[in-house]
């Protein structure tokens, strides 16, 4: 297949690979066909006919789009016959379409606009009456049907393109679009009932060659020339996948993919292209506050910086640093995590630094060289067996798992989930084994010890039906390329150090790759460049100190631990024993009402700066240049000016500045000072050989009597952690928050589908709807986390990320 | 006309064909037997190629090359898929087979299986045949009862299933790429070629799609040679073929004949004249999707060479035939809804064409269409030729084109006069 095929385009020749279509191998001579329905990325259907061209020897026209090279085919692309067609296609899209373009949201970057204006008729000689969807709805009549939450389809506008049914069934993998009637009645509809709330459903509206689906959040709102377009990437999870910030008058109206065909391939998820709304969220912070009176009350950048470089001066006179603590966390950039860094190990003489406020246990300093992705984003196509455990990649690497499930329907790569929980890639095909909560050390043991021949223990004392790890282990044996992927549920996971033990072996005894995923934003980011605990305290020690009084000062940026510590109750009491509380924080937040100063945290599209994404991948991001924010400040900016009060050096003023004096300090990050459009991989030099030793399993956890269900918890594909429940256009499509019990409990308990249940410890409970599903393990409660009326962490005890709860009707 | 034997329709009026012990009193499953007995699939093949014959579907391509286009070494199986999605208008030949002599078309497709070496056989029956469906499923297992069909067929080793699957009654599935999509499960939309069904058909596997009369002509060719077989009929287009006589003739119904005959011959001798011996204004020859015939070319012969040098096909030889008192826009009329009604909707020039060349005709019938409208009609119809997916588009344009062609007074009436100028005026109010 590697052989080139040479052909003939318009008089000129091009060299290209046998299998490449006509339309590319155009494209590679900078001819452009115009087109509606095909894109590169999807399955050509030849439907539009738009890209007719002209093959001698070939009695009719041919879709250019559909039919691949043949040696020596000459082709024209302007031929008479060409241009009669495509007018001809023109023609015919625009009988039966609206030309309602002065309220179209399409217009100004229509296909269909900028088609007729270069190859249509100029005039019409349709004359008949055009067919016309209406729908009826409650004795009203709209041309626009509710596709889904955020998605709205006018049917008329439609000129049946197919791309957002291939979007639907060929990314996300859901069957919820399709095509209804025939002939010139032919529409795209749902069926009733179903929503189109997928994932990757925001592609649809984007990539709509005219209005037809538009997004509820984006219509009737601005027009396309009047906004402004600044590149950026998407902090909402680990993946860094290239966005266009696209605003008008400090306003954000969108989010549309900027095609990085490493990266995110011009795919964004719903989460990232509706999290948008963000910045202007109701809770956003735009000015400093200052307690007086007990009260959090606004005041200017002057009297907070005053108030705190006072603070500090003392700290610094008294040489008390140690008793100053900072927090930092995955949202900030990595020039405001080295900022952190510098200012308290230079100014303050603090080294208590952290970021890891989700985690009951800190992550271990060699950890640090495992945690991202082994290979590139785009090597994940070639990869032929996944196992995941303890990760969803669906919810937590939406658009990496695009990668997979290219891998697994196109290249009929397998994937594994060993996991407490069903999880799912659309409908394509995966294994699903299922183990207790919390048995992955043991499950991988068994795994490595089956694997290697060696007698295995016995699973029992676990719960684990060893069929499907048995079958797991013979295919592991003979398997090609073998991923294993570990994800939140791992730095979450009570038995981390023996899992930990468990996956390198494993990786060892079948020479897979290893990828330890973290799922929130610039984790590791901020974790390479300066807010790992290396020398100080861990945010589990700090908690410790403080308590015993020797941290009296700590600062949080961007982190808000009453929400995201596993131990609520304890985390507010500690917090509480502070004597000064300095929280820097995009929104107002549970943390930010017990703090002493609040000042506010620029966020994107705020500021500029860089990110590093889950393959190191480091991406820059550009703030908008009109903001109507003027007080928000990044983390840099604001130690900046707290330096220059104390006359301290540090002053930084830009993200280049300080990405200059990072460039200084680390040498491997020497490509940060350029970034292409496209970031670079920056290749930290890895500690090889980690070998953690042999670790023992922790007994498996049996419940009592009063409390027998085990609780588990899970993220949602549209919200995950605190700040995306500020947005108010992700919470309309995240759907609300849910528990999910097996059907023998649920009869047990006498509980039917969609009750509100209480679920409790001894001290306090969650009140939520449950799903009666075989989905989970019996005597296990799975709820979806991240709503702040009822938040899980309430339930839960510090040191331990599960705990035993209760369930009674409410 | 010269002697002729029939080939498909010998025993078709036999009492009890359909049951399997009269087929095969009638020399029954001889054809079968003989191949497996004596014969490769490669000389099955080879015969068939030496018999001339030509699909029966419409587009008359010879059924034996294309059995050759498979490509030889493939790690995927063989599908042999039977169109009997009989929908054209004006053609009921393949409904008689199958509700007939079911067997026939059974041992046809059992032999066409082995000569391209197919275990699984699928027949894409038209929905609205019922009846057929459940002969042909009683035929199937009749047949696997004898050891005709199914593991080891006749002790030779050879493995042969055959399914009937029953389409949803669209016109579209008659096409051969809509067929394997609505086999496949899915809604019924043409394919883009290349790909060919041959490289890559039913489910991504090399398949060859063949028409029930095609397949019906195998067992002959096997039994009796393709020598005999070619005898009939002329040079370029040997064998027999079945044609359907309907419309304003006296004796409408299915008539095999030789290839070639004169289609005076067919009209008069066989059909019995024109009905209540009103004059003939015109013949569509082959089916609603080729262009229709003047009265005066009343002698053309009815094969595939001859047709298309008169400027039509013979296509599916459903033969339609119009007497004086219809009115052409009318007619023209009556096809464009069927088109336009039967577009799958897939790709724009017939989805949107078929359904303007409707709404004009439409106006042109309720008396207020304009002169431009006729040759805005027949721009429409170019843009919809040759530009589309599958030959639908290319099928719904020739009953437009040749009424204009042959009768624009009638049209231009229509449209000056605002009434008919053969019946009563327009019919739309």
């Amino acid at each position: 297949m590697a052989e080139n095929i040479t052909i003939t385009v318009d008089g000129r020749t091009v060299d290209v690979p046998s299998g490449t279509l006509i339309i590319e191998a155009a494209r590679k001579l900078g001819i452009e066909i115009p087109t509606f329905c095909y894109d590169d990325r999807l399955r050509p259907v030849g439907a539009c006919r738009m890209c007719l061209v002209e093959v001698e020897k070939m009695p009719k026209l041919i879709a250019s789009c559909a039919t691949p090279v043949a040696p020596n085919m000459i082709v024209h692309t302007d031929s008479e016959k060409v241009v009669k067609a495509r007018k001809g296609v023109l023609e015919f899209l625009l009988i039966n379409h609206p030309l309602d373009c002065p309220t179209c949201d399409k217009g100004g970057e229509c296909p269909l606009q900028d088609n007729t204006y270069t190859y249509g008729p100029a005039e019409s000689r349709y004359g008949e009456n055009k067919i016309r969807f209406i729908e009826d709805s409650k004795n009203q009549k709209f041309d626009d049907i509710r596709l889904g939450p955020e998605i709205f389809l006018n049917r008329n506008r439609c000129i049946m393109c197919f791309k957002c049914v291939r979007i639907v069934r060929d990314l996300a993998g859901e069957a919820d679009l399709g095509v209804f009637q025939r002939g010139s009645f032919a529409n795209i509809n749902v069926l009733e009932e179903i929503e189109l709330d997928d994932e990757f459903s925001g592609n649809t509206v984007e990539y709509c060659p005219v209005g037809a689906l538009t997004s509820k959040s984006f219509r009737y709102k601005i027009r396309e020339w009047l906004l402004k377009k600044s590149p950026s990437v998407c902090n909402l999870c680990s993946d860094g996948c290239n966005m266009n910030i696209e605003w008008s008058r400090g306003e954000v109206f969108r989010h549309m993919a900027r095609r990085n065909s490493g990266v995110d391939d011009g795919w964004l998820c719903d989460r990232g292209r509706y999290g948008f709304d963000l910045s202007r969220a109701q809770d956003r912070l735009v000015r400093p506050h200052i307690r007086r009176d007990n009260k959090l009350q606004a005041c200017s950048w002057d009297e907070a910086s005053a108030l705190l470089s006072k603070h500090l001066q003392n700290i610094i006179d008294t040489n008390k640093g140690s008793e100053v603590a900072a927090v930092g966390s995955p949202i900030l950039s990595n020039e405001e995590a080295f900022a952190i860094r510098r200012f308290f190990s230079d100014v303050v003489k603090s080294e208590n630094v952290d970021f890891q406020t989700e985690y009951p246990k800190p992550i271990e300093p060699e950890l640090l060289d495992l945690i991202g992705l082994d290979g590139s984003i785009k090597d994940l196509e070639s990869d032929s067996t996944f196992v995941f455990i303890g990760c969803d990649p669906a919810v937590e690497h939406p658009v990496v798992s695009l990668r997979i499930r290219k891998a697994v329907s196109t290249y009929k790569a397998k994937a594994v989930f060993i996991s407490s929980h069903d999880k799912k890639l659309g409908y394509f095909p995966i294994t699903n084994i299922r183990i207790p909560f919390s048995a992955e050390a043991a499950a991988v043991n068994y795994l490595v010890s089956r694997i290697s021949g060696k007698t295995t223990g016995d699973m029992a004392d676990f719960k684990i039906d060893p069929d499907g790890l048995n079958r797991l282990a013979d295919n592991l044996k003979n398997a090609g390329r073998i991923h294993i992927i570990a994800g939140r549920e791992f730095f979450n996971h009570p038995d981390r150090a023996a899992l930990l033990v468990g996956l390198i072996k494993l990786k060892k005894s079948t020479g897979a790759k290893l990828s330890i995923l973290p799922p929130q934003g610039n984790f590791i980011g901020v974790s390479r460049f300066g807010l790992f605990p290396s020398l100080g305290h861990s945010f589990e020690n700090m908690l410790e100190r403080i308590e015993s009084g020797e941290i009296k000062t700590m600062f949080v940026f961007g982190a808000n631990p009453i929400d995201e510590y596993p131990d609520r109750k304890y985390i507010h009491d500690v917090l509480k024993n502070l004597e000064f509380l300095v929280v820097v924080s995009p929104f107002a937040n549970a943390t930010a009402s017990l703090a002493s100063v609040v000042l506010p945290q620029a966020m994107l599209p705020d500021y500029g700066g860089t990110f590093l994404n889950i393959e190191h991948r480091a991406q820059k991001f550009t703030p908008m240049t009109e903001n109507p924010h003027s007080d928000v400040k990044p983390a840099w900016a604001i130690l900046g000016e707290l330096s220059s009060l104390l006359d301290m050096g540090n002053i930084w003023y830009s993200d280049s500045q300080v990405r200059k004096v990072m460039i200084d300090t680390i040498k491997e990050i020497e490509g940060l000072d350029n970034l292409p459009d496209n970031g670079v991989v920056i290749r930290f030099p890895a500690k090889d050989g980690y070998d953690p030793g042999d670790v023992s399993l922790a007994e498996p956890e049996t419940p009592g009597i009063d409390y027998p269900y085990i609780m588990n918890w899970t993220p949602s594909a549209h919200h995950h952690g605190w700040i995306t429940e500020k947005s108010d256009n992700l919470m309309r499509i995240s759907g609300k928050q849910i528990a999910w019990m097996h059907p023998d409990d649920a009869a047990r308990e006498e509980i039917s589908d969609g009750q509100v249940l209480r679920i409790g410890t001894a001290e306090t409970a969650l009140n939520l709807p449950v799903i009666i599903t075989t989905g989970v393990n019996k005597g296990e409660i799975l709820i979806v986390n991240s709503f702040s009326a009822n938040p899980v962490n309430r339930l839960l005890k510090k040191g331990r990320p599960t705990t035993f709860v209760s369930v009674r009707k409410s | 006309m010269a002697d002729f034997e029939k080939i498909l329709f010998k025993n078709i009026d036999f009492p009890d064909q359909d049951k399997i012990d009269i087929y095969i009193k009638n020399g029954g499953y001889n054809a079968l037997r003989k191949a497996l007995d004596s014969m490769s699939p490669e000389s099955v093949t080879e015969e068939v190629i030496k018999s001339g014959l030509r699909g029966r579907g419409g587009a008359g391509f010879p059924t034996g090359r294309k059995w050759t286009f498979l490509p030889k070494d493939s790690k995927r199986p063989v599908y042999l898929t039977v169109n009997a999605d009989e929908s054209e208008p004006g053609t009921f030949k393949d409904r008689e087979l199958i509700e007939k002599d079911p067997h026939l078309v059974i041992e046809g497709t059992l032999l066409a299986a082995y000569a391209i070496k197919c275990g699984q056989a699928y027949i894409y029956i038209r929905g609205e045949f019922a009846f057929g469906a459940r002969q042909l499923n009683k035929a199937i297992e009749e047949a696997r009862a004898k050891g005709f069909l199914g593991k080891n067929i006749l002790g030779k080793g050879v493995d042969i299933e055959i399914i009937v699957h029953r389409g949803g009654g669209a016109y579209i599935c008659g096409e051969e790429t809509a067929l394997l999509t609505s086999l496949e499960g899915n809604q019924g939309y043409p394919r883009v070629k290349p790909p060919f069904p041959a490289i890559s058909g039913l489910y991504s596997a090399p398949t060859i799609i063949n028409n029930v009369e095609t397949l019906s002509n195998i067992p002959y060719i096997i039994n009796k040679g393709a020598e005999k077989f070619s005898a009939f009929g002329t040079a370029k287009s040997p064998g027999t073929k079945i044609f359907c006589l309907s419309g304003h003739i006296n004796k409408p119904g299915n008539y095999e004949l030789p290839m070639g005959i004169p289609l005076r011959e067919l009209l008069y001798e066989y059909g019995g004249g024109i009905k209540d011996g009103r004059n003939l204004k015109a013949v569509i020859p082959g089916g609603s999707s080729v262009p229709l015939l003047t009265a005066d070319k009343v002698d053309v012969r009815m094969d595939f060479e001859s047709l298309a040098e008169a400027g039509t096909m013979l296509g599916s030889a459903g033969v339609i035939v119009i007497d004086e008192t219809v009115c052409m826009v009318r007619a023209a009329y009556n096809l464009a809804r069927f088109y336009q009604h039967e577009s799958c909707g897939q790709c724009t020039p017939c989805r949107q064409g078929t359904y303007w060349i409707l709404a004009i005709l439409e106006r042109i019938e309720r008396g207020r269409g304009s002169l431009k409208d006729l040759d805005k009609l027949l721009e429409i119809c170019e843009n919809i030729e040759g530009n589309t997916i599958c030959p639908l588009g290319d099928a719904a344009t020739p009953s437009v084109k040749s009424t204009i062609h042959h009768f624009r007074d009638e049209y231009e009436y229509h449209i000056t006069e605002q009434k008919c100028k053969v019946s009563m005026g327009p019919r739309f109010e």
